[in-house]
């Protein structure tokens, strides 16, 4: 199938953005002009043409700005566009694309009566289309109002950038900009560094093959350490079997050791005893000792005898001591006859001791009857005392009768005498106190008689009468103490001589008392001496036995002591011979401390060794075992160091690619550009001059330098000089011409460029594409594009209804096949197209 | 779109994709370097430049896990 120039016929909307029903449009002419106002759905309809050739819309694809799913309408639920295009041979080609709600969009194609569908049908598509991309589609046929904006009024960098994709060479820039060479360098510093520690690894260990030798080395060297370590636990054996018996016979010296030093000190003690011994007894003979002997046994006899022991003495007699031997025999004999002795004489002690008892109990008798005729003869004495004060009161006062008579008269004469005296008084008062009434009254009555008497005679007889009683008075006063002395001083002397009577009624048997106790004493006194007599015999005797026991003992001590120091010099002898023996043998042992000393000294090295042999087998298997480990780690390392190295190889080389690659690509885009810019700028200038109309600027050139950016890379950049006509210089656009110049110039950049398209599209669409322009520009344009070689159809979407004029002229006056559709928005209705010519 | 698919367009007075393939063949002379070049353009031609990064960067990350790359253009 070939397919030359093609042209749009019909579109059938439904669904797309703010179209809802079906919306049937004849796009059979040549020119065709939409008007409408904001959001009327001229930019809808233009989308539509897009999608159905391309499934995608610039809004979606590169903008990104929505989703494909955001062109549904929202009162729809799928999208169905029917594109009809037709190409000069006359075929058709219909093109269905549908896309229902959240799902993948469907193509179909229908082509001289024959369906196409599935993945097929995008080739066959992109066949109809004479191999016209998206991107060829947006940057020759979509001429979008952005890129006419930033041809105009954008910065260098954004001009250059637009004018970059309108020739197709902004893929280039992309590419040597985005070829990431810093990333892969990075990934190679990294890898780098990983190889560098490995590196280290394998340097610090060395190579896995240097490694296994290391092992082998040292193994070889732990079976050396054994084999040495074998020789040495022989050689421990022997020398500890050798020390076993060392130790045995070290054990025997040690208690010979002892047994000597022992015998030694006994020996030693033994001689400092025997010493001490002779000191003690003196020089004495054996005969001497055998005398001293016999002489004690009859002594010893003797007193056996002596004290009723016969039996006992005639053992004692028969012992007889023939030679020292015997003197142990003998002194136990002895000691027995001495403690029979002793026995005695504590016997006779003990009665000692019980007469001694006697005597303190006789003493005491003795003197407590001595006591008490003592007190008995001072209680005689008293008494004769009180018989003779009795026998002087009886002399001098009587009988305790005639006393009693005598006493009886006294008181009666003083009873008497104070009876007298009572009634004197009485009757001397009644005088006195009469006659000091007399003396008052001068004459008076006797109070006796009655009867009238002188006051003088009447004095007178009672003042003699007062005299007289008051001499009697007076004499008896005298007599009454002198009768009280005699009463009182007879009644003591028969108190007296009574006290003594009753005291004196025990004298007599006082005195027979006093026979019987002096008796009584003598008895007891003669007692007393009787005992003391028998004590100082039984002393005597005692005194005797513990002299001759004393003597004895002396004697038995010499004895004994002589047995002693023979039984020690005996012994003496028994430990000399023995410390001879324990020399002997010592000699015979012949044991040797140095040679212990050796064998433990060379067990201890052997030892040391034998320790020093295991740590080194350790430390070696240590080793051995870290070696196997770090083997593993440096086979580890070493695989990923290879690897790594392998990686960084393939990076670099990829890097290196990627260099080559970016800079082919920057050179390829200069002269690509170079090529483009050869070939547009003449068809620019044609161009130019049939949409600028006036004579101020003669001709147009594109110049491209060198800048670099703020990312620092170098980046071409274009300039747009025109040459102005009255001076001749060539001046650039974008400083010097007017907004429309500048539009107009731009959109000579876009026509040009779309006559160096490929032929087989000849449609142009331009959405908002020419402000700011006069109308004879606008007429310039219209007919410029429509009589354009590569231009079939031109397509424009606007706000400003005087195209509508500019059609309607192109029409009328140069037989252009046009149209005008008005669109209006009408809410659930959508988008309404009206044919306005 | 491998370029064999598509018809030669006739007429054209330049076809700057064919024009830049022509010119990277010419001047490259490894084959996997060209091939790879020759992708890298097609990706950011017809991917644009996100997906393209994205292609080389899978590159680098094939590179770096050791695994074999090849460009197919």
């Amino acid at each position: 199938m070939r397919v030359l120039s093609l042209r749009l016929k019909e579109i059938e909307i439904r669904g797309f953005r703010s179209f809802t029903s079906p919306k049937k449009i004849d796009l059979d002419f040549d020119v065709i002009v939409l008007t409408g106002g904001v959001g009327s759905g001229k930019s809808s309809l233009l989308s539509a043409i897009e999608y159905a050739l391309f499934g995608t819309t610039f809004e979606v694809k590169e903008r990104k700005s929505i989703r494909l799913d955001d062109l549904v309408n929202d009162f729809e639920k799928e999208i169905d566009i029917k594109l009809k295009l037709v190409d000069d041979s006359g075929n058709t080609y219909e093109i269905e694309r549908s896309k229902p709600r959240s799902k993948r969009g469907r193509l179909k194609i229908i082509t001289n009566g024959e369906e196409y569908y599935g993945k097929n049908c995008e080739e066959l598509l992109l066949k109809i289309l004479n191999g016209m991309t998206y991107e060829d589609f947006i940057r020759y046929v979509f001429v979008r109002q952005e890129i006419l904006e930033a041809l105009i009024y954008g910065p260098p960098m954004r001009r250059s950038e637009a004018l970059d994709r309108l020739f197709g060479i902004s893929a280039l820039e992309e590419a040597f900009r985005g070829i990431p060479i810093g990333d892969v360098e990075e990934k190679i510093d990294e890898l780098n560094l990983k190889k560098s520690t490995l590196e280290n690894i394998i340097k610090q260990y060395g190579t896995p093959d240097e490694i296994e030798e290391r092992i082998a080395r040292r193994l070889e060297e732990i079976e050396k350490i054994k084999k040495r370590r074998e020789e040495i636990e022989r050689e421990v054996k022997k020398l500890e079997e050798r020390y076993k018996q060392l130790r045995e016979i070290e054990e025997k010296h040690k208690t010979l050791t002892i047994e000597l030093a022992k015998n030694e000190a006994i020996v030693d003690n033994l001689r400092k005893e025997i010493d001490k011994m002779k000191t003690t007894i003196g020089e004495v003979t054996k005969e001497e000792i055998l005398l001293t002997a016999s002489e004690l046994k009859e002594r010893i006899s003797d007193l056996l005898v002596e004290f009723l022991r016969g039996k006992e003495a005639e053992e004692i007699k028969g012992f007889e001591v023939k030679d020292e031997q015997m003197l142990g025999e003998f002194i136990e004999k002895i000691q027995k006859a001495i403690e029979i002795l002793e026995d005695i004489r504590s016997e006779y002690e003990y009665e000692l001791s019980a007469l001694n008892e006697r005597i303190i109990s006789s003493r005491e008798v003795v003197s407590r009857l001595k006591n008490k005729l003592s007190a008995l003869l001072l209680e005689i004495d008293e008494l004769k005392r009180k018989k003779e004060e009795y026998d002087e009161l009886l002399l001098k006062y009587g009988t305790p009768k005639t006393i009693s008579k005598k006493l009886d008269k006294l008181k009666e004469e003083l009873k008497k005498s104070e009876t007298i005296g009572a009634e004197e008084k009485a009757l001397l008062e009644v005088l006195k106190r009469t006659i000091k009434e007399l003396t008052l009254k001068g004459e008076i009555e006797c109070p006796i008689c009655e009867r009238k008497m002188r006051k003088e005679d009447y004095n007178a007889k009672l003042n003699a009468r007062v005299e007289k009683l008051s001499r009697k008075m007076i004499e008896s006063d005298k007599r009454t103490p002198q009768l009280r002395s005699e009463i009182e001083k007879l009644s003591e002397a028969l108190n007296k001589i009574r006290a003594l009577e009753g005291e004196l009624v025990d004298y007599q048997f006082k005195q027979r008392e006093l026979e019987i106790l002096q008796d009584e004493v003598k008895k007891e006194e003669e007692k007393y001496y009787s005992l003391l007599e028998t004590v100082e015999e039984a002393k005597e005797r005692v005194e005797r036995l513990t002299r001759a026991l004393r003597a004895i003992r002396r004697n038995v001590e010499l004895i004994k002591g002589y047995y002693e120091l023979k039984k020690k010099e005996r012994e003496l002898r028994t430990y000399e011979r023995r410390v001879k023996e324990i020399r002997k043998a010592f000699s015979k042992l012949e044991y040797s401390p140095e040679k212990v000393h050796n064998i433990v000294q060379r067990l201890g090295e052997l030892k040391v060794a034998l320790s020093q042999c295991d740590r080194e087998i350790t430390q070696l298997e240590n080793s051995v075992n870290e070696l196997k480990n770090v083997k593993g780690k440096v086979e580890e390392a070493y695989r990923e160091f290879k690897e790594i190295n392998r990686k960084i190889k393939a990076l670099e080389r990829l890097r290196d690619r990627l260099i080559t690659i970016k800079n082919l690509f920057r050179s390829i885009q200069r002269d690509v550009r170079k090529k483009i810019l050869e070939k547009l700028v003449p068809i620019v200038n044609d161009v130019f001059k049939k949409i600028y109309p006036y004579e101020d600027y003669e001709k147009l050139d594109i110049k491209v330098e060198t800048k670099r950016t703020s990312e620092g890379y170098e980046r071409s950049v274009y300039t747009i000089y025109a040459k102005r006509s009255i001076d001749g210089e060539w001046v650039p656009v974008l400083n010097r011409m007017s907004d429309g110049q500048k539009v107009l110039v731009a959109l000579a950049l876009i026509i040009a460029f779309s006559n160096l398209r490929p032929r087989g599209v000849s449609i142009l669409i331009m959405d908002e594409p020419i402000p700011n322009i006069d109308a004879n520009c606008r007429k310039a344009i219209v007919k410029t594009l429509s009589s354009a070689p590569g231009i079939k159809q031109l397509i424009i979407a606007t706000q400003n209804p005087e195209y509508e004029d500019i059609v309607k002229v192109g029409v009328k006056k140069y037989g252009i096949r046009g149209r005008i559709y008005r669109l209006h928005y009408k809410g659930r209705e959508g988008t309404v197209v009206e044919v306005a010519l | 779109m491998a370029s064999s698919t598509v018809e030669k367009r006739k007429g054209e007075i330049i076809d700057i994709v064919e024009e830049v393939r022509r010119l990277i063949s010419e001047r490259i002379k490894d084959k996997e370097t060209l091939e790879f070049a020759l992708k890298i353009f097609e990706k950011f031609y017809h991917s644009g430049s996100k997906a393209a990064k994205e292609y080389i960067r899978e590159i680098l990350e094939r590179v770096e896990r050791g695994e074999s790359v090849e460009f197919e253009a």
